[in-house]
């Protein structure tokens, strides 16, 4: 099974979200990373088949998914990033209301709805309205309703906006468990979520794949570049407005402890540290991450 | 597909505006049509001034006074019985000049008031109906027969239609040869003899066709989010990926969009049928149209012409059904697609015509001007499409009808083809 990406390509007017992006993906977790604006969404929607390219196609096991229509979105799961709701239907209605447009049987939706209620930790609500709930469980409804056909291929955008820590976890868990002979598409600024459970890294910037390969391969990529050095608290601010600064903590001393993403030392002393994928996604996107100052 | 159509139905009740606004418009109609009865108002044979109930008990009476087939011979009675009447202390030479109000202050002087109130009866107003031309009295009418003339009396009612005719809707339009010709066979077609007797329960639903518009505005407030609903809430990127979301969910919604209509338009239908027949009686649906004015040039029981008008209202409601499912489909905007259909059918029916024939010709096909007893099958409009003339009712079952076939799948279309931005 593979999901291709062939020069897709989205343009809104004569501005390009999405510009001649290509991939072949293979059962595994892929995190898409980018900052807002990056195209990662665009990126999804036109995966999932409710937009339409400009230009370029996607093929599913080879053939195009636009040729196989509802024989594609069978196999597909989709969690958009703004999800919608029905206000007033039960948590479990909707459950069964999307089970039957994915084309489950009204007896398999009812046992399987009420199962994942369970597993994102909603069955004690399963019939309560949906009105009723917090961003948190609504967002898990959403999770839940994703992999309600057991897609063979399953889009998250931005699924753990929302969540809580301990909920975030309870995601990581269940989609490493899920993800098993699975294509799973996951696109995130969060990115200890992709950290943990991708297997593999696709870095957008500007509509493109900047960076791809394996967390580790891409954490190498800023190795020798990440830096912890002891300011003064005052100098802590302006190595903050003229470097990539992941994290300042203030001692009660006076000095500051400034973890730097940089090419060079930004003072004398600094000291070399491991990197992570959060100093990867600061450095790639310095331009576009706002200052901690 | 069943389940689809169920949730889809759920949706559409669940939704507290349209529900509200649905069933408000409901409790409505059962308000106008009680009023209806209860502001039903006669005057009896002594004069007392009848209301509701008794008035329509004193109605049916009158008319059952006068129920039968109005054969020649016994409209030649009838009109012999009636000169004599309403000249025996008048010369007929002296009302035949007068103005409507100068012939009745002279008979309302002449004759005591029992002898007055035998004189008015609206049945000889409808008895003389096809020899009258302009605002006369029935006694100036019957001043102007012959003794003979009554002998003609269904040649008098084809005359009329040709004098109508030549008249084209107070000289603002002009019939065609086709559209002559249409009438002219078509009363042709009408049955004589003719029979007379009370059907006010059908008459009264024909009067209050009208008040159909009520609950296709209800439809369409109900069916303005099926699709629109979708891109507003958001849920139509979840919709749309599923498997079935661009093929059988779009059906599914229509269906459950007319099953909608269909159980709200029969609500509407039981509560407004229902109220005049119960109150009104249903009796007289075997009678002939024309009890209702001789002028009809349809060949319909009453029964026959009030379901004809229903389902026409029906299909009204249908194509405006599909006219607010193409609209959601396009629109994002519920306010936008609401105003469009509710400007249609209430707005359309306060535009003044101005006497021009042609805008007015437009009008009727519009909801509140179409749904009217007096306009339905009385009012002699027609069109001309190339050489057929084709009536208001014909043309009005083509339209809708086009229009539920056209916007439909336009509608389907456009869902599916949605792109989610």
């Amino acid at each position: 099974m593979d999901l291709t990406i062939d020069r897709l390509t989205k343009q809104f007017g004569s501005k390009i979200a999405v510009d001649r992006v290509s991939a072949r993906l293979e059962p595994g977790v892929y995190g898409l990373l980018g900052a807002n604006g990056a195209g990662k969404t665009t990126l999804m929607r036109m995966v999932c088949d409710v937009l339409r390219p400009t230009s370029g196609e996607i093929r599913f096991d080879g053939r195009d998914v636009r040729m196989l229509g509802d024989e594609y979105r069978a196999c597909l799961g989709y969690l958009p990033q703004d999800f919608g709701y029905y206000p007033d239907f039960t948590a479990l209605d909707f459950m069964c209301y999307l089970a039957a447009l994915k084309g489950l049987d009204r007896r398999a939706a009812r046992l399987r709805s009420l199962g994942l209620l369970e597993t994102v930790g909603l069955a004690d609500v399963a019939r309560a309205k949906i009105r009723t709930f917090s961003g948190g469980m609504k967002q898990r409804l959403g999770i839940a309703q994703a992999v309600l056909n057991d897609p063979a291929v399953l889009v998250l955008d931005e699924p753990t906006a929302g969540l809580d820590p301990k909920e975030r976890v309870r995601f990581r868990n269940l989609i490493a468990s899920f993800a098993q002979d699975k294509i799973v598409i996951l696109s995130t600024h969060i990115v200890s979520d992709i950290e943990y459970v991708a297997d593999e890294i696709l870095v957008m910037r500007a509509g493109s794949f900047i960076m791809q390969g394996a967390p580790t391969d891409i954490v190498a990529t800023v190795t020798g570049k990440v830096w912890e050095c002891h300011v003064d608290a005052r100098r802590a601010d302006d190595l903050a407005t003229t470097n990539c600064v992941s994290n300042v903590h203030y001692a009660a001393d006076g000095h500051a402890v400034a973890r730097v993403v940089a090419d060079e030392p930004p003072v004398a002393g600094a000291r070399a540290l491991d990197p992570t994928l959060e100093d990867v996604y600061l450095y790639v996107f310095r331009d576009e991450v706002v200052p901690l100052s | 597909m069943f389940d689809l159509v169920r949730f889809e139905l759920k949706k559409l009740f669940v939704r507290r505006a349209s529900l509200i606004a649905c069933a408000g418009i409901l409790v409505m109609l059962c308000g106008i049509m009680m009023l209806n009865i209860v502001q039903t108002k006669t005057a009896s044979d002594t004069g007392e001034v009848l209301n509701g109930t008794a008035a329509i008990a004193y109605q049916k009476e009158k008319a059952a006074s006068h129920e039968g087939v109005l054969s020649v011979e016994r409209v030649q009675d009838e009109v012999a019985a009636y000169k004599e009447l309403a000249f025996s202390k008048v010369d007929p030479a002296d009302v035949s000049g007068l103005s409507g109000e100068a012939a009745y202050a002279l008979m309302k002087q002449a004759y005591d008031e029992d002898e007055f109130r035998a004189i008015y009866d609206t049945y000889y107003a409808y008895l003389f109906s096809p020899w009258k031309a302009g605002a006369l009295e029935p006694y100036q009418v019957a001043a102007q027969l012959d003794d003979g003339a009554a002998d003609g009396f269904y040649g008098a009612i084809a005359d009329k239609l040709q004098r109508t005719l030549d008249d084209g809707m107070g000289g603002t339009w002009a019939y065609s040869d086709a559209e002559r010709a249409y009438w002219t066979e078509k009363q042709a077609a009408v049955g004589e003899p003719l029979a007379y007797g009370y059907a006010g329960g059908w008459g009264d639903v024909l009067a209050c066709l009208g008040f159909f518009a009520f609950a296709m505005v209800a439809v369409c407030v109900a069916l303005t989010p099926v699709f629109a609903g979708e891109y507003q809430d958001r849920t139509d990127a979840v919709l749309l990926a599923a498997r079935y979301g661009r093929s059988k969910l779009v059906a599914a919604k229509i269906v459950a969009a007319f099953v909608f209509a269909t159980v709200y338009f029969a609500l509407a239908a039981l509560i407004i049928m229902g109220a005049a027949l119960a109150f009104f009686g249903a009796e007289g649906g075997d009678l002939p149209v024309q009890v209702l004015s001789l002028g009809i040039p349809y060949d319909l029981t009453m029964a026959e012409a009030t379901w004809i008008a229903v389902g026409i209202a029906y299909l009204i409601t249908l194509g405006f059904a599909a006219l607010t499912l193409l609209l959601s489909s396009k629109l994002r905007s519920q306010l936008a697609i609401f105003v469009t259909c509710a400007a249609l059918i209430f707005l359309t029916g306060m535009v003044p015509s101005g006497g021009n024939a042609m805008l007015l010709h437009a009008l009727y096909l519009f909801p509140l001007n179409a749904l009217n007893d007096q306009v339905l099958f009385n009012a002699l409009v027609s069109y001309q499409a190339g050489p057929f003339a084709v009536d208001l009712v014909g043309l009005l079952v083509g339209i809708y009808a086009l229009a539920l076939i056209v916007c439909v799948p336009l509608a389907a279309r456009a869902f599916r083809r949605h792109q989610v931005v």
